[in-house]
Parts: structure tokens; C-alpha cells; sequence
């Protein structure tokens, strides 16, 4: 277990990337309760740095050589074994020797490909990662340290808006439109619900964005959904002729951009479900599927904004 | 529970996202349905004694045939209603009726209790979009004072 720190009785890894503090960090839930900062980097980036090897107690480190792997990796959660490699790019450190003392090997994977953005869902994650492995006769002593990467793949442009008339004979029909079918991360949504008959009495309404993970490919697909968030968009029960607004900001949500059959092993999509609930609690719901995507130039920090204007401010007096 | 379908294809041009009339805004609703269980009464005497129960409806309702109507029905007319809706539609949960009883039929305290649970089951009941629209018998039940079950 300890060699997979990087820790031995014998040596310790550091990986560091060139760079590395001028790059932007992502915070990233990596477990249920752990997060962590990782380095960001993009499609076409060269993926350099350097890899430490520290002795420890000065003792000689005997080994059958050093590489030094970046691995795109898709991984299932209910079956650890399950495990699709879509990017393996290697680079040998060292030939099998002696290490008498700490030893710095630089390592450059030039211009590499990342198709994908790096991922952490529901059953399953794609990560990226630089592994260092120090092989040895007994145990190899290895280090992984993983980075994160977004992508900005945009949706083929469209100017369609999600209009659509649902309800159910004679008892309820509603016009609802939202202004766009594709929205970027800290777009808005914006939209109406028009009653047009009502002949049942409703309690509320309600807006929600669910995202639906798919993983696997047929026939064992396997669907699991959660609710981002849901909120109310009307109290009280509307009559024939009402209209109701929707504004919905995105960017206070925990959404990823939609991710339709990566490398044939998994979709994530998001829908808005709109549900009416009536004096009964029956309850009465449209789902209707948004593309979200991610775009650049948006993924600054926020704090830069508010120091801007703040300055301005100042330019007055 | 229910999932919308479309109900005909979208047409733009006859959506009117209009201003709501003042009648639409102030006037009586279209959901407008009142359902009320009352007036229990008593009849016959010895083992031929039963209790049975006015159903009163007011409703603007297009499914229901009559804006008002007054019915009387028995316990056991409703079990009997409640188990052919439970046939007519698997989709649909149909509600309990309040509980079979079998001493102090007659006494105040029962009835009134029976009064008030198969009011409750009626006001789930006909208030049930997929129903109203898709049984036969729920409105003949609640409304129509010749209802024969053996018709249905």
C-alpha cells in the first residue's frame, strides 16, 4: 500500500508540473468527501514536468528502470476492474541501475491529445494522470497524480427554441417555451408557461434540472438519474389565460457540459422537468432535454470582475 | 404520476400568449368541482336496516353531465364502485374507503366517520383528471339517480 504513495522505506516521488503556478486549479470532489485543487490543463497542451525521485535515509535505491506514463482513463464505479484506456502516452526515466542520491527526471509529453473532459459522475469518471513506476524485482514503487481538462466542443448552432403544447384532454393544456435548446455553463434560461385550459385545481409548479448519467452499452445499460436542483416557479392555482415567467441561472449549479457516448462508455445528459402538483398531490411532468456546453473564456475568476470595478469606482475621486 | 403527451402537433401561429381577459382573470374557474357526502339517513328496520348518504355535485366540468345533482348511495354501492374503478384502470391508484364495520353500524359517531371518509374518496376520486375522462362509471356513480350496476 505504501508504495502507492510514492512512499517507500526506500524513495519518495514528487511529480510537478512545469508551470505550475500560473495554472488555474479546479476543484474537484474526488471522493464523497474529499476535494481537491488540480492543475488544469486542454486539448492540444503539452503535458510537461518534473518527477523527484528522494531517497530516504540515504540508503541506495536498486531498480529495474523508471518510466514515467499519461493515462486518459475511463473507470466504472460498480466494477473497478472495468477500465478503458482512451490516451497512453510512456516515456522511459531511467534504464534499470542505481539511485545514489535524490535524482530529478524531466518529462515532456508534447502537444498531447485530450479528446475528452475529465469527468467525476454518478457510476462513472474519466480522469487524466501522469504515473511514475520504479520497477523493482519484489514491489515497484508508484505515484499518480492527476490533472484536470476541460474541453469547448461546441453544439452544432442552432437557433431552435423548445416550444411545445402538452397537457392532457380536456383537462389541462399548457404552451411552455424555453428560449434556447443549448445553453453554456452560466447561461440563463429563459422562458414562459401559458395555461390554456385548466380544469383541474392546481397546488404549484415547480422547475427542475436533473441530470441522467448512462453508462454501459446495450442491452446492459445501466440509467441513473439525480435532481441538480428544483425549485418553485408558481404558488397558487393559475386560471385559463396565465402566464408564468421562468428565469433560471445556471452558474450557481453543479452541471457539466452534455456528454453524448464517450468513447462508446458512457452519456451524461440533462433535462428540465417541469411538474405541476395538484390539490391531490397528483403530480403532472414534462421532460424536455437541454445540450449544455462549455465556453471559453467564461471560466474566470470571479473575484477579478468584482476588483475591477471596485477600481473604477475610485477613478471618480 | 402522469406524464403529459402532446396534444396535437405544434402549431406557432395559433399559440396566443394573450393578455388574460377580465373574465378569465376574475371569473368562475373551469376547475369549478364540489363534491359533498351529507343528510345520512336511516331506513327500513331489523336485519333490512341500512344507512345511505346523499352525494351532492356542483361542478362546470364538461365531463360531468350535470352542472348539479343529488344522489343517494349505500355503503356497499360504494364498495362495489370502488372495486369496478379498480378493474376499469390499472394505472390509476384508487383511493381506501373508510373501513368495513360491523357493530354500532347505526350509532352517530360511525356514520358520521363513514360520512366523512367516502366524502374524501370521492372528492380524490372524481377529481382525477385520467378518470373523469376515461371511466364509465364515474360519473353515472356520483351523478345519475337511476345508476344500475348491473349496466356496467
Amino acid at each position: 500500500m505504501n508504495s502507492l504513495f510514492g512512499l517507500g522505506s526506500t524513495a519518495q516521488i514528487n511529480i510537478t508540473f512545469d508551470d505550475e503556478n500560473n495554472k488555474k486549479l479546479v476543484e474537484v470532489k474526488t471522493s464523497k468527501d474529499q476535494k481537491s485543487k488540480l492543475p488544469l490543463f486542454f486539448d492540444g497542451e503539452t503535458v510537461s514536468g518534473n518527477v523527484e525521485i528522494k531517497l530516504s535515509n540515504g540508503k541506495k535505491l536498486e531498480h529495474q528502470g523508471i518510466k514515467v506514463e499519461l493515462i486518459g482513463d475511463i473507470e466504472f464505479f460498480y466494477n473497478r476492474t472495468n477500465h478503458s484506456q482512451f490516451l497512453y502516452l510512456s516515456a522511459e526515466l531511467a534504464e534499470a541501475g542505481e539511485l545514489r542520491q535524490t535524482f530529478n527526471y524531466p518529462f515532456e509529453f508534447k502537444n498531447v491529445e485530450k479528446q475528452y473532459e475529465s469527468y467525476y459522475g454518478i457510476n462513472v469518471k474519466l480522469r487524466y494522470f501522469v504515473r511514475v513506476t520504479i520497477s523493482r524485482r519484489i514491489s515497484d514503487i508508484v505515484k499518480e497524480r492527476d490533472l484536470w481538462v476541460y474541453s469547448y466542443k461546441i453544439p452544432p448552432e442552432t437557433d431552435a427554441s423548445i416550444k411545445m403544447e402538452v397537457g392532457i384532454e380536456d383537462c389541462l393544456h399548457i404552451d411552455f417555451e424555453y428560449n434556447k435548446s443549448r445553453y453554456h455553463l452560466k447561461d440563463v434560461i429563459v422562458g414562459k408557461i401559458f395555461f390554456s385550459l385548466v380544469r383541474i385545481k392546481i397546488k404549484h409548479m415547480e422547475l427542475s434540472i436533473i441530470r441522467r448519467e448512462t453508462t454501459g452499452a446495450p442491452p446492459n445499460q445501466y440509467n441513473e438519474s439525480e435532481v441538480i436542483t428544483k425549485f418553485e416557479i408558481m404558488d397558487g392555482a393559475p386560471v385559463k389565460g396565465e402566464t408564468i415567467p421562468i428565469r433560471l441561472f445556471l452558474s450557481g449549479f453543479d452541471l457539466t457540459p452534455t456528454y453524448r457516448d464517450i468513447n462508446k462508455k458512457f452519456s451524461t445528459r440533462y433535462y428540465l422537468n417541469l411538474i405541476l402538483i395538484d390539490e391531490e398531490n397528483r403530480r403532472y411532468f414534462k421532460q424536455q432535454e437541454i445540450t449544455i456546453y462549455r465556453l471559453k473564456g467564461l471560466d474566470i475568476n470571479k473575484q477579478k470582475n468584482i476588483l475591477y470595478i471596485n477600481y473604477n469606482n475610485l477613478l471618480k475621486y | 404520476m402522469d406524464r403529459f403527451s402532446a396534444v396535437r402537433p405544434y402549431d406557432i401561429s395559433k399559440v396566443d400568449f394573450h393578455e388574460q381577459s377580465a373574465e378569465e382573470r376574475y371569473g368562475i374557474p373551469e376547475n369549478f368541482l364540489e363534491i359533498e357526502v351529507r343528510a345520512p339517513l336511516t331506513h327500513g328496520f331489523g336485519r333490512k336496516q341500512f344507512t345511505d348518504y346523499e352525494i351532492v355535485c356542483r361542478n362546470n366540468i364538461p365531463a360531468f353531465k350535470l352542472k348539479n345533482s343529488s344522489v343517494r348511495r349505500r355503503y356497499s354501492e360504494f364498495e362495489w364502485f370502488k372495486d369496478a374503478l379498480e378493474r376499469e384502470s390499472s394505472r390509476v391508484k384508487i383511493p381506501q374507503l373508510p373501513g368495513k364495520v360491523f357493530t354500532n353500524r347505526f350509532s352517530d359517531e360511525v356514520i358520521e366517520n363513514r360520512r366523512a371518509g367516502l366524502e374524501r374518496f370521492l372528492q380524490i376520486v372524481a377529481g382525477h383528471p385520467l378518470l373523469q375522462t376515461g371511466s364509465k362509471i364515474l360519473v353515472p356513480f356520483i351523478q345519475d339517480p337511476n345508476f344500475n350496476k348491473d349496466r356496467y
